[in-house]
């Protein structure tokens, strides 16, 4: 219109204007789109490996080889996903409720356990009852499936009334505390769960209603398994988030007090979040034990929360995609130092300690996390362009 | 029927009695002030009220029934609104999120499958509650980004979003200028009728010109209470207030 100020439409910052306001509209749907056909680009990369080894081409299969080291495979795909789910049903509350838990390893070990355990006792020759053996030949995932639900359902709502009262450090301390009696009630009754050499021996996890193998045999199945279950739960948690309840989740976040004396019951509403975060953790906590058929010990420690903690401050809690960020950044890496740089490095053979040295800087430097900091920026970078559009208008209409 | 009564309620911190046996009846309707110097015990009788704290002894009843020992959300419900002393607001919130989320508390709170996007009525009402507050222009700003005097107006507004039947306003000219302040009055004064109000107020010429009586607090305990002449001729209330 001004044509004495012809309009630059590809400044760098308005490129990135661009990318971050279709990444806010369309995030979602374009990381579900990379991350269902990742499997496709993984299977095609070993597949070229190969042909090139077939075909002679020995010096590029190298190089590609050597590249393909630093692709995330598609187990550690599996992986991500799971704690992504994992890290944003616990950002219910981290993030949007303002309780930090330290306990979310009882409730990813429970579902974990709960679906093992079931998959350990009751086969065929044992505990399956007639029924099952004929319709499926062995237990469904399905029905261990619903189990979890409702096990750590019932499990989070139970930990959520003797701890959701508690605020900051001290729920933070009831929380773990309550989460090292599971780890010691698993260790106690190590006939049930293994004890510390985590229980093996699941009968082959199937989907009786497709009849699919899922699990160690195929990690493209078991990849498309975890893929749909995450997607569905993670959908699940965003319209719940957006929802009027959502809203009143975040206002207790920023004042408890006035929440309450507005006529929310904020005691029940911190006992809803609680228990719903804590059955989807479960729900994180089986999909973890179906790849690898064990489940180990480990996904009920103290440890397991300490990771879902750094992987939701890594990526950013005050984002609904920050624990993605997070979880891809915390295992990537992991991946990346404990059989890549090692190789170069023998020093990255503690990649704890590499891991844990970023997380801290992370906290100093960008405490709002990866993708809150990104948020940041793009906010105020728009705030800035409406500003100046407004002093522009405000000039217009006013020639003095 | 007065709607808020309280008997000889009391409130003891260890030995200190900070409220003590008091007797208070206000009918609907009314614009009420209770006056008194810092520490009389002002803040600690509308905790009482509006659930914030238990008392130690007495009762208080609002429209007739014993709600003393019901919870703070549950009297927001049975129609008790209050603002505080010392600014309680969504800092972090837009101002017509601030008033959004009270006006949701009326309607919905275990709301799972929706949107605030379906519920227009409820933007509607806040909408109304922002113009009632004139901060219409200010509604896309973060509530602890306004000046002081604009957050008083917001947490009233949020009182207001409520719907009560009795506000309770917590020295609501606290910080303000003079100007500011007589316009507040006003504005208190626009309030009234038919919701019932009762101000706290640390100075007496604020509540001069607006309110239907006054009640004075020393101690915790009632001193005097009337019109404005009454109180300000009593010579016990000249002794131990209006003189400092
Ligand atoms: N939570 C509390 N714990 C202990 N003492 C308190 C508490 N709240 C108020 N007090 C004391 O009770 C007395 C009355 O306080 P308050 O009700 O705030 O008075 P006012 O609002 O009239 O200035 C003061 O002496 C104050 O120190
Ligand atoms: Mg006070």
């Amino acid at each position: 219109m001004d044509s004495a100020a012809p309009k630059n439409r590809f400044t760098p910052k308005e490129f990135w204007a661009w990318i971050s306001e279709v990444f806010d509209n369309y995030g979602i749907l374009i990381l579900a789109g990379l991350l269902l056909v990742y499997p496709f680009f993984f299977t095609t990369l070993n597949d070229s490996i190969i042909w090139l080894e077939d075909n002679d081409w020995e010096t590029s299969a190298e190089i590609l080889a050597e590249i393909r080291g630093f692709v995330p495979s598609t187990p550690l795909m599996i992986q991500i996903l799971i704690y992504t789910l994992f890290g944003i049903a616990f950002n219910i509350l981290l993030g949007n409720t303002g309780m930090l838990s330290l306990g979310h390893c009882a409730f990813f070990g429970v579902g974990g356990y709960t679906v093992g355990i079931m998959h350990a006792w009751i086969k065929p020759d044992t505990y399956a009852p007639d029924w099952m053996v004929s319709a499926f030949k062995v237990l469904p995932l399905e029905i261990s499936l619903i189990t979890c639900v409702i096990v750590s359902t019932f499990v989070a709502w139970l930990i959520g009334t003797i701890c959701s009262s508690k605020r900051g450090v001290y729920f933070a301390m009831v929380t773990l505390s309550i989460s090292m009696i599971f780890y010691y009630s698993a260790q106690t009754f190590d006939d049930l769960t293994g004890g510390t050499d985590g229980l093996g021996g699941l009968e082959n996890m199937r989907l009786g209603s497709i009849n699919l193998r899922v699990g160690i045999m195929d990690a493209n199945i078991t990849y498309y398994f975890v893929f749909f279950l995450s997607v569905v739960f993670i959908a699940i948690i965003w319209q719940i988030l957006r929802s009027p309840f959502g809203h009143v989740l975040r206002a207790i976040r920023e004042n408890e007090d006035r929440a309450r004396i507005c006529g929310y019951n904020v005691a029940k509403v911190r006992l809803m979040a609680f228990t719903m975060s804590g059955a989807i953790s479960g729900v994180a906590g089986a999909l973890a034990i179906i790849y690898g058929e064990t489940v180990p010990i480990e996904n009920i420690h103290f440890i397991t929360s300490g990771q879902i903690v750094i992987i939701t401050l890594f990526g950013g809690a005050g984002t609904f995609l920050g624990p993605a960020v997070g979880s891809f950044i915390y295992w990537y890496l992991r991946q990346l130092m404990s059989v890549e740089f090692v190789k170069y490095l023998a020093i990255f053979q503690y990649w704890e300690a590499w891991v844990g040295g970023i997380f801290v800087l992370i906290v100093l430097f960008v405490p709002s996390g990866i993708l809150g900091t990104i948020r940041n920026m793009t906010l105020e970078y728009r705030e800035k362009k409406y500003l100046a559009k407004q002093a522009a208008a405000e000039a217009a209409a006013d020639p003095e | 029927m007065p709607i808020l009564e309280t008997r000889s309620l009391s409130k003891h911190f260890d030995a200190l009695v900070a409220v003590d046996a008091v007797n208070y009846s206000v009918d609907a309707g009314e614009l009420r002030s209770i006056i008194g110097p810092n520490g009389a015990g002002k803040t600690t009788f509308f905790n009482m009220i509006a659930g914030d704290l238990l008392p130690t002894s007495g009762q208080v009843l609002f429209d007739g029934e014993d709600v003393s020992e019901v919870p703070a959300h549950e009297r927001s419900h049975l129609g008790i609104g209050r603002t505080y002393q010392i600014t309680n607001i969504f800092p972090k919130l837009s101002v017509l999120e601030n008033i959004r989320i009270a006006v949701q508390s009326r309607k919905m709170t275990f709301n799972l499958w929706s949107t605030i996007g379906n519920h227009k009525e409820l933007i509607e009402r806040a909408d109304e509650i922002l113009e009632r507050i004139n901060m219409t222009e200010k509604r896309g700003e973060l509530g602890g980004t306004l000046a002081h005097g604009e957050q008083r107006y917001l947490e009233i507004g949020i009182a207001l979003a409520t719907d009560p039947k009795l506000l309770l306003l917590d020295e609501p000219t606290a910080g303000m200028s003079p100007e500011e302040t007589i316009q507040t009055g006003e504005f208190i004064k626009s309030l009234a009728d038919p919701l019932t109000i009762v101000l706290v107020e640390h100075d007496m010429e604020v509540v001069l010109g607006i309110s239907d009586k006054i009640t004075v607090l020393h101690n915790g305990a009632f001193l005097a209470e009337g019109t404005v002449e009454e109180v300000r001729a009593n010579a016990e209330v000249q002794r131990v207030y209006l003189r400092e």
